[in-house]
């Protein structure tokens, strides 16, 4: 089988079977697994019009051909569905172990259809699956359910991934978590298992991945392995600090989005960043399947403890909010864990509410709860756990910012695309990175396409940043390479010491047939076209390939980026064009033939 | 807030008339990350005039190939670069990842 364990688990809520059938292996390895080989299904089996909470819709839990072999960081699953939050392709990543115990107990692919009729969740040991009674469970929130489930399981070695309560109240910012502290978090996924009455998956295998080519593989690991640990950022920056060390350099470039995107300047990121969280509040580092990395950081703040925060949930509560309590932002990081909720958008939501609050259009007595003006710490902690219950006006938080905004009439004060909260990197001043938000195929989104690494991180090779020179073509490289790492089961992160002809080695010794470079990235072209056209069916149009009005009109105000708006305008074609789309965005019949896409 | 309190950058003016009085400028260097072990986290520091980064780094000893990113008021620039008067340089070893 080589690389793939060759079983599709297809579970009917409906009708309460439990199917198994075989991978087919020749179109896995076409959209190579994980993210592509789930999009292709997702594709196939759903009218993308449907409604997302709808029973119609499906769940692709699928892992990478590389997820549970040696390959470091190979860890990783993906979560593919219609998005509530978005109305497209929703395809969220997340680590930790859970991804390669499915593997290895038999499954390269979890499918969820239908609808229970009560609260259930799946229980998996090897062949042994069944669907269980979750009614004990309905309510829990994510440590709790973990707790709970590990115990009846009877096997501590178990991996739990689970819903919270967002999910079971189907917020579209719900997040799927595994091991408490990992999160398929973006798009609203959670909500989605939480619309099928599913509360969680527990499981456990015995088995091991096998691929073709051991000795092969044994020299490519070590060399990935050597590269990881020589290049700058994997070797040594994410190691020491995380992710959140960013919060100084971001700001420093004056792209750091303060208070809903108003400014790219926060005066008090030092009190936020990496360097503040390592020396006061990190107790160890939490690292993810076979990582050398360990980005991944397990904080304490008072009597709250756990995984995070990352750099997107220190911005999103922290300059976003006007916050500079880093404490706060470590609790409300962890109400996010608990309850299930997607960082990004449950923190930006917040934000957006600060300004509706400030400009008057959210009104003092409708607010049960703290004032929502810029730095209430209190406000941060108290709305998320709100949103996480939808209770009150929290209930009207947790629909996400875009919702918000529009029931007061000013959609425009949400920052985001195709209704995703944007995360923490100002376009006004990265404008190759401006392109790749507009473009998402999942809406704003930061790891679609990571140009901050040629923009701000000078990696592979250094960029103008104010420049739009080329940026088109970048983004598209970037997006097609993204895309077959996440197919492939690898963490995004590595790419920041590896390239296409790396994974493409690894590839080759897992499957035993030469994949080059240009397999590797075409591949890549192939899964983002795939998704395109999803969303193209789903009713989605060039004019949601767009910024919000904010970044396009109203110039930076003030530090290294004053003075700049985001130039879609003249991005935008350029990038189509690039794509091989036509003028509205539509990929042409010969592109579409060029990638087996007809 | 803003400009002044994140030491981006005086008034065009102040920096022509001062600098053209002065044998020195003045010189905001911060540091992130590793680089502030055994260092600092921010100081004005005086260098002479036309003096470039590379004066800056040999003055804290880091070494040059040590440095990953290196701004002057925001932007990226190269080692070699020529410093103003009242220019803020912000140092970074590799960091990253979002």
């Amino acid at each position: 089988m080589n690389a793939y364990v060759g079983t599709v688990l297809r579970i009917n809520l409906t009708e309460n079977t439990v199917k198994c059938e075989p991978l087919d292996v020749e179109t896995a390895k076409k959209y190579i697994g994980g993210r592509g080989l789930g999009s292709y299904l997702l594709s196939q089996e759903i009218d993308p019009e449907i409604d997302a909470l709808s029973p119609e819709n499906k769940v692709f839990i699928t892992t990478g051909p590389l997820t549970g072999t040696t390959v470091p960081t190979g860890g990783r699953y993906m979560v593919i569905t219609k998005s509530p939050l978005t109305g497209t392709i929703a395809s969220s990543n997340s680590g930790g172990f859970w991804g390669p115990e499915l593997k290895n107990a038999g499954y390269d692919i979890v499918v969820l259809e239908g609808k229970a009729e009560k609260p259930v969740y799946i229980s998996i040991k090897d062949d042994q699956v069944e669907i269980k009674d979750a009614a004990h469970l309905w309510g829990m929130k994510v440590n709790e359910t973990t707790d709970t489930l590990l115990e009846e399981f009877g096997d501590p070695k178990a991996r739990v991934l689970c819903i919270g309560p967002a999910g079971e109240n189907l917020s579209p910012m719900a997040a799927i978590m595994n091991e408490r502290y990992r999160a398929a978090g973006r798009s609203g996924v959670g909500a989605v298992v939480g619309s099928k009455n599913v509360k969680a998956i527990v499981v456990r295998g015995s088995g091991k991945v096998k691929i073709a080519d051991e000795e092969k593989m044994k020299a490519f690991v070590k060399d990935a392995m050597k590269k990881i640990r020589e290049n700058g950022v994997t070797g040594q920056g994410l190691p020491t600090y995380g992710t959140a060390v960013l919060v100084n350099i971001i700001n420093e470039s004056g792209v750091l989005p303060t208070r809903n995107f108003q400014t790219g300047v926060f005066a008090d990121a030092e009190a936020i960043s990496g360097e503040t969280l390592s020396a006061e509040y990190l107790v160890k580092k939490d690292p993810c399947y076979r990582c050398p990395i360990a980005c991944g950081r397990y904080t304490k703040a008072d009597e709250m403890e756990g995984g995070g925060p990352e750099y997107e949930t220190i911005w999103c509560y922290g300059s976003d909010c006007g916050i500079n309590d880093m404490k706060a932002i470590i609790k409300a990081n962890h109400l996010c864990n608990e309850y299930g909720l997607d960082t990004i958008t449950a923190g930006a939501t917040i934000a957006c509410a600060m300004e509706l609050f400030e400009k008057g259009y959210i009104k003092p007595e409708e607010v049960d709860g703290p004032e929502l003006t810029w730095g209430n710490a209190e406000a941060i902690i108290e709305w998320t756990k709100r949103m996480g219950t939808s209770e009150g006006f929290g209930a009207k938080l947790a629909q996400g910012s875009y919702r918000l905004a529009e029931s007061y009439g000013v959609p425009e004060y949400s920052m985001t695309v195709k209704k995703q909260e944007l995360p923490a990197y100002d376009p006004r001043g990265i404008q190759g990175h401006g392109v790749q938000y507009a473009t998402s195929n999942r809406g704003g989104c930061h790891v679609r396409g990571y140009l901050i690494s040629p923009e701000i991180l000078g990696l592979p090779e250094k960029l103008d940043r104010f420049s739009l020179e080329g940026k088109p073509l970048w983004a598209k490289i970037f997006q097609d390479l993204t895309a077959s790492i996440d197919a492939s089961g690898m963490c995004l992160f590595t790419s920041f010491a590896l390239g296409a002809g790396d994974y493409a080695d690894l590839l080759s010794a897992a499957w035993g047939v030469e994949v080059t470079a240009e397999d590797v990235l075409t591949a890549g072209d192939r899964i983002y076209n795939l998704e395109r056209i999803f969303n193209l069916k789903a009713g989605l149009t060039k004019a949601d390939d767009t910024l919000p009005k904010r970044l396009l009109e109203e110039p930076l105000p003030e530090g290294p980026s004053k003075g700049w708006v985001h130039k879609l305008d003249e991005l935008l074609p350029k990038y189509y064009e690039v794509r091989g789309w036509d003028a509205d965005g539509v990929p042409t019949a010969e592109k579409r033939k060029e990638l087996g896409l007809e | 807030m803003g400009d002044h309190l994140n030491g981006y950058g005086t008034s065009e003016q102040f920096v022509l008339n001062e600098a053209a009085l002065k044998q020195n400028i003045t010189v905001f260097v911060k540091l992130f990350a590793t680089f502030r072990d055994k260092r600092f986290m921010t100081r004005h520091m005086e260098f002479p005039v036309r003096s470039t980064v590379r004066e800056v780094l040999q003055a804290i000893h880091i070494p040059e190939e040590e440095v990953a990113i290196c701004m002057v008021n925001g932007h990226s620039k190269e080692i070699g670069h020529e410093l103003a008067d009242g220019d803020t340089v912000s140092l970074f070893p590799p960091v990253g990842g979002g």
